[in-house]
């Protein structure tokens, strides 16, 4: 082969590889930047991913299993357990979808952890993905927006009249939901429900919690976060789940699939701008 | 054979050299790079290349 030849090939062989690692790292950038604002993640417990962790700590969920229809899954029996979520940069909001098998755990809840200033600080935004007691009511139920209402004796026609005309003289419990305090006509009896409260004793019960959706034999429940930044530093986001008494309760939950949809404003290129810099200086900080 | 051998080693300083970079980016913001993208990859990119480079080389030496 002529030399010239020879330079050619290598000088364009040099060009290819230049480009491959300009465009690479282009990727690399676009991918970290998520510009269209929408990250989606999965967790199906097969095929392993950086994304979502698996359960943890060890000593409260079991190993990877399969079960005879060849779908993975990972159990817990002692509460609470953790999962972890990294993420390449901040959010504003998650949406998970938790895919899930439970017996008869009455009360099975998730948390966003808040971010630990120290190693006695934990605090959570907890939202529920399954209450079985308020599931197996046989109580008129009304449904509007993520709310119900349940009544012992059917009265109210919609919840927003219910929220409008609180009796007076009967008793309201509430779940992860705050009545105005303007609506309330008598304080001692609007309560917040806990696993103790006697439902003979509520004539009324308002919740910000649906009845989870049967998928197949699995539950499938959607719960919605506001990622504020005590809640994330811009790499990790980290969730728990919780099932009081489980011990006590000898039960047992199969998490099957954790889907997570996290949003942020879209790349424009004023916060373009604004995200290189902040890049820039964090890498400098760390210089 | 001399062709071939600059051609690896082309690859291997050009993937060793990004591969270096890839590493401080990572250190420097944790996930930047191993959230997309397997490193290991590139570590047997480079060092197969310098292998074969090498191999080349001392080819053409003895002809």
């Amino acid at each position: 082969m002529s030399q010239s030849i020879s330079k050619i090939i290598l000088w364009s062989w040099r060009l290819v590889l230049f480009f491959w690692v300009l465009i690479f790292s282009l990727w690399l950038l676009w991918q970290n930047l998520v510009p269209s604002g929408y990250l989606k993640l999965n967790q199906d417990f097969c095929k392993p991913t950086v994304f979502i962790s698996n359960l943890y700590p060890e000593n409260r969920v079991g190993d990877l299993e399969i079960d005879e229809q060849g779908r993975c899954f990972q159990r817990f029996f002692d509460e609470p357990v953790y999962f972890k979520l990294k993420i390449p940069r901040s959010f504003e909001g998650a949406r998970l979808k938790i895919y899930y098998q439970n017996e008869n755990q009455p009360l099975f809840q998730v948390g966003l952890m808040k971010l630990k200033q120290n190693s006695t600080d934990w605090q959570f935004q907890l939202k529920p993905i399954e209450n079985q007691i308020f599931d197996n009511l046989t109580w008129p139920k009304l449904t509007f927006t993520g709310l119900t209402l349940w009544q012992k004796e059917k009265r109210f026609e919609t919840i927003q009249e219910f929220v409008n005309n609180l009796p007076a003289n009967q008793k309201v419990a509430t779940f992860y939901y705050k009545l105005a305090p303007e609506a309330i006509k008598n304080q001692n009896n609007v309560i917040v429900w806990n696993q103790k409260t006697s439902l003979q004793d509520v004539d009324y019960i308002i919740a910000k919690y649906q009845t989870p959706k049967i998928f197949g034999d699995l539950k499938v429940t959607e719960i919605d976060f506001l990622i504020t930044p005590e809640f994330s530093d811009g790499r990790r986001i980290e969730f728990m789940f919780s099932a009081p008494e489980m011990i006590r309760n000898q039960t047992q939950i199969k998490i099957y699939r954790i889907e997570a949809e996290l949003t942020r404003e879209p790349l424009t290129w004023e916060n373009f701008k604004i995200t290189i810099k902040n890049f820039i200086n964090q890498i400098k900080e760390k210089l | 054979m001399k062709l071939l051998s600059k051609l690896f080693s082309d690859l291997f300083i050009i993937s060793a050299l990004f591969l270096l970079f890839l590493l401080i980016i990572e250190d420097l913001r944790p996930g930047f790079v191993t959230l997309w993208f397997d490193l290991r990859i590139l570590l047997v990119v480079s060092f197969g290349a310098g292998l074969i480079a090498l191999l080349f080389s001392k080819n053409y030496d003895k002809i």
